[in-house]
């Protein structure tokens, strides 16, 4: 039997690699961006000596233990289901990226070791809280540090180094290595931060106690506050990401931003602009509660509230009625252009447009954040925009991943094969395309190309 | 071998798509259900 050759019968072995991929992304993004937001909030609990920080640390410590147990052991069923299913692949991308997975290894002990220390000590440390909370910070940054070196596997994959294999410096730093990098440090933040909320207003909904009311309240803004604040960076980041793949892997951007998966760009910015809206529905709302009343303000929030909603709609109209061609939502001839629907100028704009508004509410509703609020009197309907941000922000980071791993989809492979596992060297049937690959994907000027 | 076996076997594309979407909603529903029962159970311990 030739190695690589099972297929798993019914779903296809890309599913199984699929599914277990983005469920684990799904926890491990949530510990990178909540152990953020927890050791920081409790380094505030220490400066502010307001105790609903440090509530807020520990619950967080609770939930990325249990969180962290099953994200882990869906990671070691994906690499087993990718050594099986994938063999040569594997052993090429072990070879390349050895150093990237070898350093993983070590930083998931250490991991286990402070993450399970930062829960457990807590009590133990109550006297020597700053020595508490560095091993907080540790944990975190040890996972953000965990993601970045995934990411030169991930971004590799799309846009592989130029520079032979051995090349380590070169391979770490391939071309959308820093973008994903940045991408994917601030997605995470955002991606906890909405999760955060969600389940501030799942429990606020829930509470009868005043003093969860309150506490579950603010938990909603506090979650918001990073979600959204995040959020906003991202278009601005996305389009460097969007830039480096265009220049470096010119087929993958064409297929997920002009081609087939086009409709990906509009799904995602459907998804921005439920976010952003609702944001700024729970901001509006927030706002009757500021200790010092603030008119401006609130007038302010609700034009930047019809502005969003104007920005994203302009976001969301496609660039022709070739929709969704994989479904057959076909009305129209691919680029026979809508009106407003193209790329330039109109969806620079409407991104433009959502970020610089976005800002601005964001300032407003801090400056009255800082006054103080009135905590434990907000209305259901701003808790399910809460929820409503939390369901969305789940479904964007499902269409994220999903857009990243099929632009690859987008080269033309001479072995007949659907697309690229490494772009340009390897198919999806684990053959080897180019010459002198993966040693170096594309001829380069310091290998003195003839 | 296995391919040649397998392939006839497989779904359409669109359906793969939607049960990969669907398997991934099963476990992450039980993942997110095991943890707020162990949560309800030991968490809230303040």
């Amino acid at each position: 039997m030739p190695i690589g050759d099972i297929e798993i019968p019914g779903i296809g072995k890309e599913v199984v690699i699929a599914v277990l991929a983005q469920s684990h992304i799904f926890h491990a993004a949530f510990i990178a961006g909540i152990l953020f937001i927890a050791s920081i909030s409790e380094y505030l609990g220490v400066v502010t000596k307001q105790p609903k920080y440090d509530r807020f640390a520990k619950t967080a410590a609770i939930v990325t233990i249990l969180i962290f147990a099953v994200g882990s052991s869906v990671a070691i069923t994906f690499i087993l289901a990718l050594i099986t299913l994938y063999p040569v692949f594997w052993s090429y991308i072990q070879n390349i990226l050895f150093w990237a997975l070898f350093a993983e290894a070590f930083m998931f002990v250490g991991e286990i070791i402070l993450i399970y220390a930062w829960y457990v000590s807590w009590e133990k440390l109550a006297y020597r809280k700053k020595l508490h909370v560095v091993i907080g910070f540790m944990a975190a940054f040890l996972v953000i540090a965990q993601v970045t070196f995934i990411n030169v596997v991930g971004s590799y994959l799309l846009t592989p180094t130029l520079a032979e294999v051995t090349n380590v410096g070169a391979t770490y730093l391939n071309p959308t290595f820093v973008p994903l990098n940045m991408h994917r440090f601030v997605g995470n933040i955002s991606y906890a931060g909405f999760l955060v909320a969600g389940w501030g207003a799942l429990r606020y909904l829930r509470s009868t106690r005043d003093e969860d009311r309150e506490y579950y309240d603010w938990m909603g803004h506090w979650g918001l506050v990073w979600g959204f604040g995040f959020l906003l960076l991202q278009p601005f980041i996305g389009y460097g990401y969007m830039k480096a793949i265009r220049e470096h892997n010119t087929a993958a951007f064409e297929y997920i931003m002009m081609g087939e998966k086009s409709w990906l760009f509009i799904l995602l910015v459907t998804e921005l602009g439920i976010m952003s809206v609702a944001a700024m529905a729970y901001f509006l709302h927030k706002l009757k509660f500021a200790v010092k009343p603030m008119p401006t303000a609130r007038n302010i929030m609700v034009g930047s509230l019809w502005f969003m909603a104007l920005f994203s709609l302009l976001n969301m109209i496609p660039s022709d009625l070739n929709l969704v061609p994989q479904i057959g939502l076909v009305f129209g001839e691919q680029d026979d252009y809508l009106p407003l629907g193209t790329m330039y100028p109109w969806k620079y704009i409407g991104l433009i447009g959502m970020m610089l508004v976005g800002v601005l509410a964001l300032a407003l509703y801090l400056r009255a954040a800082a006054g103080g609020f009135h905590w434990g009197r907000a209305s259901r309907w701003s808790q399910y925009a809460l929820i409503a941000t939390a369901v969305t922000v789940i479904f964007t980071m499902l269409t994220m991943g999903y857009t990243r791993e099929t632009a690859r989809r987008g080269g033309d492979p001479s072995d007949g094969s659907d697309g690229f596992l490494i772009q340009g060297c390897m198919t999806l049937n684990q053959n080897i395309v180019a010459e002198g690959c993966p040693d170096a994907p594309e001829k380069t000027m310091e290998k003195g190309t003839s | 071998m296995m391919w040649e076996i397998a392939q006839p076997t497989l779904f359409p594309p669109i359906a793969r798509f939607f049960i990969a979407l669907l398997l991934i909603l099963v476990i992450e529903g039980s993942a997110v259900l095991f943890a707020f029962w162990v949560y309800s159970k030991y968490g809230e311990d303040e």
